[in-house]
């Protein structure tokens, strides 16, 4: 067993280390039981992302594409330029800098904080959520078809392409690969998809072929959560690997 | 007008957005303009939806502090780390971007990144604790669900190997093959399944939020 | 209480020691078990391997600190590759915990594989918006990110040369915490027709294989396990191959606490019961 330096206490990198460690440790505390420590760290890690995230938000997002928008756009006001100001090229063309046009979201920006400033025009903060859901509600109906519904509807077929040679080549499949095990393992996917899409399926009652293909599916569903289970404990031992490596490797400078 | 003006906002902008899907963008110039103004927008509108939610969880910690309740200590601690993070944040930064300020990086490394990471690590015990005691083989399904998630478990790790070999499993008969057919085939076939329902509920979703039949992001209130 | 009920009932306190135990150690003494690599990430590594190095990897680095351990690994294994092949790799975020992640995995690639910043890689930052983001992205990858997350203009980077949007670029490697992957797919994949990669934390990786199975995705790295493969597929042992040990052991030790309690509950309670009935019926016979 080697260790190396502790981390040290007196300079930034080791003091901030310690820091980690100690927060991490109070962390940890709580699978005894809850205690004060844990309280405080759980607070601290509240308060610091927030101001963790007030600054991100306001250095990545709202400064360079609002705030500096907005001034090179009133700079151009104050040189006379109004087209610039605006945005528009000297034919009247919009060009990529909107400058001034972003007075509009700024607008829909402010509507939403009237929510805590005035009860009485608290409902202009609709118009702001309505834009912001419309927008994002109308791109996702045909991408959401296209990419969750129709392309996986194929995909539960593409498999059988292999066998037949026309689409083989079509598809760039080679079809000399085209085994015995294939042909099962892509029946079988296309039977589980279409018994499990059944299970979902409340509008007929269920019995006769729909119940039996119901029980299938269910099969199929619960071997499903038995691997996502599997690769959550993954997931979840992943971060505590990560954190026993932070406090034997960079805190303890344990190395075997 | 409270009512009508927000849902024609939210009919015009999503019919717009569904149509542009369809559009030769870069061939119909008005169609692109109005296209990349949205999404311009739209990314300055949702900076200050997220300063809503900052504004909201101060305002909640305040009011914890001035009816001096007996957790606004902790209230005091939220409040104060806020204000600190923010003032090296917003403050310390020279020139134009974040990434030149070390004194924020370093707050991030040695604050944010052990409290976010550790708090998140707690749950390999959860997970342990809650598997030992509710995971049980009482019926059919749940017995599949646990035989599946044992293959999976050990398969996928290095061990799932060494204990195949111990048993003289090999080939399409080894823990990790067989792991790899679980996810490849009824995993994935299942998981197909809940992918094409969510595909259609968000769709109907969306149809619903446009048409203004689906108003809960209008918040109550007349 | 008899001794299948006491097996049942451990305190929980018992079995956080044990896992505490058993992933602790291998991190301290590992254990040497190789780990073998599978197709969906060995697709991804090919794919890699066979791109010209003209077109830059766009890297999606959309996870925080709480998923790290998982997805940094990955980030830095496809940097990795990606430079000794000579293909730039431009960084951008769509989760807000992000930057500084991000960050920290710029400044390795700068001091540990001697890159140019803003030749060799770039980070453009976070921007909020996420689908508004990617969609921008398509019309010009400098309209949402006018700035890197240095203050540089975008479009004056040496790594911007010939690259105006999204379908300039090779492709598109999401590193995910979150259901972000969704929307690469859907927007940059099957919309804009950009070749896709994703590494997902494991929680989320069972989901992704709809998507790699029917072609949407060129290949898939799920959680630690997915980072060590491409680290070994790198020649780069790292963090996620060092700590396959350590996962191995936990997973043994949950699947224990599992047939325990089940042992408990077929034989304690559960049997206890069947035996009551049984003699309840005989006694009314």
């Amino acid at each position: 067993m080697i260790f190396n330096l502790i981390a040290p206490f007196n300079t930034p990198e080791g003091l901030g280390i310690w820091i980690a460690a100690f927060l991490t440790l109070c962390i940890f505390s709580f699978l005894y039981k809850d205690n004060p420590f844990y309280k405080f760290a759980e607070h601290l890690f509240v308060g610091v992302s927030t101001g963790y995230y007030i600054s991100i938000y306001y250095w990545n997002t709202l400064k360079p594409n609002l705030i500096d928008e907005l001034r090179k756009g009133f700079s151009a006001l104050g040189e006379g330029n109004v087209q610039k100001a605006f945005g528009l090229d000297e034919n009247g063309s919009i060009i990529a800098e909107p400058h001034l046009r972003m007075v509009v979201p700024l607008m829909l920006g402010i509507f939403i904080f009237l929510i805590f400033i005035s009860r009485k025009n608290a409902w202009l903060s609709r118009i702001s959520f309505a834009w912001y859901i419309g927008v994002a509600s109308g791109i996702a109906i045909p991408a959401s078809m296209a990419t969750r519904v129709l392309i996986q509807a194929q995909g539960s077929v593409r498999d059988f392409c292999i066998f037949n040679a026309g689409c083989a080549n079509a598809a760039g499949l080679d079809p000399q690969t085209a085994t015995t095990s294939l042909w099962i393992n892509s029946a079988l996917l296309l039977i589980g998809t279409l018994c499990a899409v059944a299970y979902f399926f409340f509008s007929l009652p269920s019995k006769g072929v729909l119940k039996a293909m119901n029980k299938v599916g269910i099969y199929f569903l619960m071997i499903s959560f038995g691997a996502s289970f599997g690769y959550t404990v993954m997931a979840r031992i992943s971060l505590l690997i990560g954190r026993f490596q932070f406090l034997f490797y960079d805190w303890l400078g344990i190395n075997i | 007008m409270k009512t009508k003006l927000p849902l024609t906002v939210a009919f015009l902008t999503g019919i717009f957005m569904a149509f542009s899907y369809f559009v030769e963008r870069d061939n119909v110039d008005w169609v692109r303009i109005i296209y990349e103004e949205l999404n311009q927008n739209n990314i300055v509108i949702g900076v200050f939806v997220l300063y809503l939610g900052v504004a909201t969880l101060i305002i909640k910690h305040a009011k914890n502090i001035r009816d001096k309740d007996s957790d606004s200590i902790y209230s005091w601690i939220v409040i104060a780390s806020t204000f600190v993070v923010s003032w090296i944040g917003l403050a310390q930064t020279e020139g134009d971007s974040i990434g030149t300020n070390d004194n924020f990086q370093w707050v991030f490394n040695n604050f944010q990144v052990p409290l976010s990471a550790t708090m998140f690590s707690l749950l390999a015990f959860f997970v342990a604790s809650a598997a030992y005691r509710a995971f049980r083989a009482r019926n059919t399904e749940a017995t599949l669900l646990l035989i599946a998630a044992a293959i999976v478990m050990i398969g996928r790790v290095p061990i799932g190997a060494v204990i195949s070999d111990a048993l003289n499993l090999s080939g399409s008969f080894s823990l990790p093959a067989i792991a790899e057919w679980i996810m490849d085939i009824p995993n994935t076939a299942a998981k197909r399944a809940i992918t094409i329902g969510v595909g259609l509920g968000m769709t109907a979703t969306a149809i619903k939020i446009i048409f203004g039949i689906e108003r809960t992001y209008m918040g109550s209130g007349k | 209480m008899n001794i299948w009920q006491k097996l049942s009932s451990i305190d929980r306190r018992w079995v956080f020691l044990a896992m505490a135990l058993f992933v602790a150690f291998p991190v301290l003494k590992p254990l040497g078990l190789p780990v073998t690599t599978t197709k969906e990430v060995e697709d991804i590594h090919s794919f890699i391997e066979n791109l010209d190095g003209t077109k830059p990897i766009i890297l999606g680095l959309d996870f925080g600190p709480s998923t790290a351990p998982e997805l940094t690994p990955m980030a830095k294994a496809l940097i990795r590759h990606s430079l000794s092949k000579g293909i730039p790799v431009l960084g951008v975020s769509l989760a807000p915990d992000a930057p500084g992640v991000a960050n920290d995995i710029m400044k390795w690639a700068e001091s540990e594989l001697n890159a140019v910043m803003g030749k060799d890689i770039a980070y453009l930052g976070y921007k909020v918006g996420t689908l508004n983001v990617i969609l921008q992205m398509g019309q010009g990858i400098s309209k949402p990110f006018p700035k890197d997350y240095y203050g540089n203009n975008t479009d004056d980077l040496p790594i911007m040369e010939g690259v105006e949007t999204l379908e300039d670029c090779a492709m598109v490697v999401g590193l995910e915490a979150t259901a972000i992957s969704d929307l690469w797919i859907q927007y940059a994949g099957d919309q804009m027709g950009v070749p896709i990669g994703i590494g997902m934390t494991a929680v989320s990786a069972p989901e992704a294989y709809v998507f790699y199975q029917s072609g949407q995705i060129v290949g898939l790295m799920g959680g630690m396990k997915g980072a060590a493969e491409y680290e070994l597929l790198v020649n780069a042992p790292g963090a996620a191959v060092q700590g396959m040990d350590a996962q191995s052991l936990g997973h043994i030790v949950i699947l224990v606490f599992i047939i325990l309690g089940n042992l408990g509950y077929f034989f304690g309670t559960k049997g206890q019961e069947i035996s009551r009935l049984k003699s309840l019926r005989d006694g009314e016979k």
